[in-house]
């Protein structure tokens, strides 16, 4: 008798979300990447197609990794409805947030409706995971366990907050969270193997209310021990120390290097940048940031601090504002890869992507330098749009003889000017055309490369109809927010 | 004939490990090849001797083995001179002479007593290539080597290549990716040791101390105003290194056209010992002091300048250390050593896994991007002995130190004077090239922190710095 009231109990509709619900709620995604070539950008090839869970959130609208759609030759679109495919077109995104909102035809999206939202699940609670099988819409359901919360950079500069279930099956698609009948997670990295990353629910409404606030913008270390307190001043607990804070963010300005962070928001930090958060135990400074009390903090909120700088406690506060990325000198890639070609040299700004693609994973052993250069040049200290401008390539010709061992050089200055950027580059080499006969660039470890400029159209000429460039000069656009 | 000069060397040695520099060295045995030449001297490999406890000799026709010791060891050329203590073993044997450079394809002999044995083995080839090339025993110098395809095997280390019962090469190294690639240190780099030693010390290989690159680019060479006259000709020096002959006298931005009156062609070869030849390897073997003679051009006009070659120390931090223990300084529990060949022979591997490519980048560009300008050498934490007072502290491991109480290190030998001196403050303050956050060591309970230290880990010295008086 007990048992059968049991599980009736369970088929409470409300509870359980029909599968007729999640169907309309989710579609399948066909994404067409384009290929860049790392060291020559403007050949772009096709690549493999893959598949991917889209989430329904509003008429029309489709949410996406915007890591997974960047740059797409074509994103497809399949519902359960029907065997029609539609392509979408990018709305909106932003490759801090990883997110990007897809739009579909409306006669399309006629029976698709989002799933209700329901508030970020709490650690410890026990979620229903939904995957997708190809083009049926068979759907899997399982149980799952919401284990932790973390904090992830994985997709650029703002370190933001993503659940974390185990699960024995893989999630090669995407798929979603559902606690109580609503929505309560987004599949975002299935890279672990058994543990899954998922976008919170107030997370997605950040960015589709506007966009999310983006890191804070500072570093900080933990004062656990005792004699660095009392080194920093204080006696008894304290808060974590502020390591670096970065330009063009909420702490620029208003946090300083040595800062000895006590309190967000009236919530005490521990000397490791903890707080008890109610519901969800200890959890790390950056999710205070998030959200306080459940609910999730909107840009323009106003983050009051307490603090202890040179042994003095005050109160500080600062405004969340959206990440502009000049705190980003080396980005992970760019946005739109900029190159110059010029007398047979392809320059490009450097970035993780081309470090990885031309040196592969153990890039630091085998481009030291290069990889250095990525590792203690990647953030600036101060706003601003330098960028490492590096050789990516030598395309043989009788004007790059002698210069084929020059390829991974970084190009520190061109005539009498520091050379800031590809972009600069170019602009540098422009103005000297009309003036000069030859441009003399530095390089780093003190070599020198002196390109024409007297015969430079009939140069470049040549070396696009051999090499099949297209133009000489693509303009890197700002990276953006973490580039 | 020659054969009876040519002996086994048994040494027992030390072997150090740079993962616990603070430890007694272990002992271990092993076994070379040595010569007999003029004068009752033995000619060996460095290699073969390094960090030797013991050395004694062994000659095929003896029953008896001789002890010995080491008159002069160069680990720049892999060479060293041995002694017998005794006379009695140079009886009835025959010095071997040295000879000249052989040609290519000419057969040659190695004698030698390779994986040990008692009975001499001698194995034959042809002379394959002559080329100059690294000398695995110091890691950083390069030479002339011939290479040969007689198989050459540990042991044979230090033995002679003999044509017409002359040497014209003592076996070195060999190639382990290829097969019978064996690699001899030709006649010209013994005489030179040779004849470096003859004064009673051993003074080393000069650095001409130019970084150059080619002006086969046709706009560079308009550029730096080579003209038709001197076409083929020319390096452009980008750099010169501090201290070597070269500083001082040729400056970056000069075009080198002759070297003591050898035309270089553009990509630095001269016409010498019977073909082309990088113009370094032409003064590799010059004596220290030699006076050099080079014409160049600087901003489009000729200019000729001698100078005297020099050997520069700057080289020096980029030698594997064979002459002392390993360096270290223990502080509360964190061992600091200096980031040197060895610390990065020991463990460049673990730290490329790691993806430090700052630590590959420092070593591997020491002298190309001049990081030896500001600095003689790297001091890192590699390590954390355990105790009470250092448990927050592993976030330093690994890291590099920038200054001790706000002085920036500058070599180990500094960092321990640097520490040595801060004792005397209220606290010692470590800061790295990488950490925001510092070190901290308050001095008051410091010694008794190091007392305790040195007793849990059964240590019999609290630090190492070589050269400094105890």
């Amino acid at each position: 008798m007990i048992r059968s009231l049991f599980s009736l109990f369970l088929l409470i509709p409300g509870v359980s979300l029909p599968d007729a619900d999640v169907r309309r709620g989710i579609v399948l995604l066909t994404i067409t990447p384009v290929v860049e070539d790392a060291t020559r950008p403007w050949i772009k090839d096709q690549g493999t197609p893959f598949q991917r869970l889209g989430l329904v959130v509003g008429k029309g609208k489709i949410l996406a990794l915007e890591s997974e759609v960047r740059g797409a030759a074509i994103v497809e679109v399949r519902k359960h409805s029907s065997t029609e495919a539609v392509t979408a077109t990018i709305e909106r995104s932003d490759r801090e947030t990883d997110l990007a909102i897809l739009s579909v035809p409306a006669d399309f999206a006629q029976d698709l409706n989002p799933i209700p939202a329901g508030p970020d699940p709490v650690v410890g609670e026990t979620l229903e995971s939904i995957r997708v099988d190809g083009g049926l819409f068979r759907l899997q359901r399982n149980e799952v366990q919401f284990s932790e919360i973390e904090v992830t950079t994985a997709t650029g500069f703002t370190a933001f907050p993503v659940g974390n279930v185990a699960s024995l099956e893989p999630f090669p698609e995407g798929g979603i969270l559902i606690s109580k009948g609503k929505l309560a997670g987004f599949v975002h990295d299935r890279s672990n193997g058994r543990r899954i990353d998922f976008l919170l629910p107030g997370y997605i409404h950040q960015f589709l209310a506007g966009g999310a606030p983006g890191s804070a913008g500072f570093d900080y270390e933990s004062l656990v021990d005792p004699v660095l307190r009392r080194n920093a001043g204080v006696e008894g607990r304290s808060g974590p120390m502020v390591t670096r804070i970065y330009p063009g963010t909420s702490a620029y300005g208003v946090l300083q290097k040595g800062d000895i962070i006590l309190a967000v928001d009236g919530v005490v930090l521990d000397e490791r940048g903890f707080f008890e958060d109610g519901k969800n135990g200890r959890q790390r400074i950056e999710l205070l940031l998030y959200a306080k009390g459940g609910v999730t903090r909107k840009i323009g909120d106003t983050v009051p601090i307490r603090i202890i700088r040179a042994a003095r406690r005050m109160d500080v506060s600062f405004k969340l504002i959206r990440n502009e990325g000049n705190a980003v000198r080396v980005p992970i890639r760019e946005r739109e890869q900029g190159f110059l070609v010029e007398g047979g040299v392809v320059f490009l700004n450097l970035s993780l992507f081309f470090l990885q693609s031309q040196f592969g994973a153990t890039y630091a052993t085998s481009a030291p330098e290069l990889a250095y250069l990525y590792q203690s040049k990647r953030f600036r200290d101060q706003p601003g749009d330098d960028r490492i401008v590096i050789i990516a390539r030598v395309l043989p010709d009788d004007m790059t003889l002698g210069y084929e061992s020059l390829g991974g050089a970084q190009v520190l200055r061109a005539g009498n000017e520091t050379v800031k950027s590809v972009n600069h580059l170019h602009d540098i080499m422009e103005a000297a055309a009309k003036k000069d006969a030859t441009l003399t660039l530095e390089l780093s470890n003190g070599r020198m490369m002196v390109l024409d400029l007297k015969n430079r159209n009939a140069i470049n000429s040549r070396i696009r109809k051999r090499y099949g460039v297209p133009v000489d000069f693509r303009r890197a656009s700002n990276s953006g927010p973490g580039g | 004939m020659a054969r009876r000069a040519v002996v086994r060397i048994d040494i027992s040695f030390f072997e150090y490990s740079y993962d616990t520099p603070y430890r007694a060295p272990a002992v271990r045995r092993a076994s070379g090849t040595g010569f007999i030449i003029a004068g009752k001297r033995i000619l060996t490999n460095a290699h073969v001797v390094s960090q030797s406890n013991t050395i004694r000799l062994h000659r095929p026709d003896q029953r008896q083995d001789y002890p010995a010791h080491i008159v002069f060891i160069a680990h720049d050329c892999d060479l060293a001179l041995l002694e017998a203590d005794d006379d009695a073993f140079y009886k009835d044997t025959q010095p071997l002479e040295i000879g000249v450079s052989p040609e290519l394809n000419s057969p040659v002999v190695v004698v030698g007593f390779p994986i040990g044995g008692d009975r001499v083995s001698i194995t034959r080839g042809v002379v394959s290539r002559k080329d100059m090339d690294t000398y695995a025993h110091s890691t950083v110098d390069s030479h002339a080597t011939i290479q040969v395809d007689a198989a050459i095997n540990p042991g044979n280390s230090g033995g002679p290549a003999l044509q017409n019962d002359k040497v014209i090469g003592v076996a070195f190294q060999s190639l382990t990716r290829g097969e019978n690639l064996g690699y001899l240190i030709p006649p010209e780099v013994i005489r030179k040791f040779l004849t470096d030693v003859s004064d009673g010390r051993y003074d080393g290989y000069i650095d001409f101390g130019t970084m150059d690159m080619t002006t086969k680019n046709p706009i560079l060479r308009s550029a730096l105003g080579l003209d038709a006259d001197s076409v083929d000709t020319g390096v452009l020096v980008y750099d010169v290194l501090q201290g070597s002959s070269a500083d001082g006298f040729i400056e970056r931005g000069d075009v080198l056209l002759q070297v003591n009156g050898k035309k270089l062609s553009f990509e630095g070869e001269v016409d010498w010992n019977g073909g082309l030849h990088p113009y370094i390897e032409m003064l590799d073997n010059l004596a220290s002091g030699t006076i050099i003679e080079v014409e160049l051009l600087r901003k489009g006009k000729k200019v000729t300048v001698k100078f005297p070659a020099r050997k520069s120390k700057v080289v020096d931090a980029l030698r594997i250390n064979y002459d002392t223990a390993p360096p270290y300084w223990i502080e509360a529990g964190h061992v600091f050593q200096p980031l040197d060949a060895n610390l990065m022979q020991q463990n460049s591997r673990n730290w490329a896994r790691e993806g430090r490519a700052d630590l590959t980048y420092y070593y591997n560009n020491f002298l190309s991007a001049g990081i030896y300008r500001s600095v003689d050498g790297f001091v890192m934490l590699t390590q954390r002995l355990a105790d009470p007072s250092n448990i927050y502290n592993d976030r330093f491991v690994s890291q590099v130190v920038e200054s001790v109480n706000g002085e920036k290190v500058k070599s180990f030998t500094h960092f321990s004077s640097l520490m040595a001196a801060a004792h005397k403050e209220p606290k010692i303050t470590i800061r790295f090239r990488d950490s925001a956050v510092p070190l901290v060591l308050e001095t008051a309970s410091l010694s008794q922190t190091n007392e305790r230290i040195r007793k849990a880990y059964g240590l019999t010295s609290l630090n190492f710095v070589p050269g400094e008086k105890k």
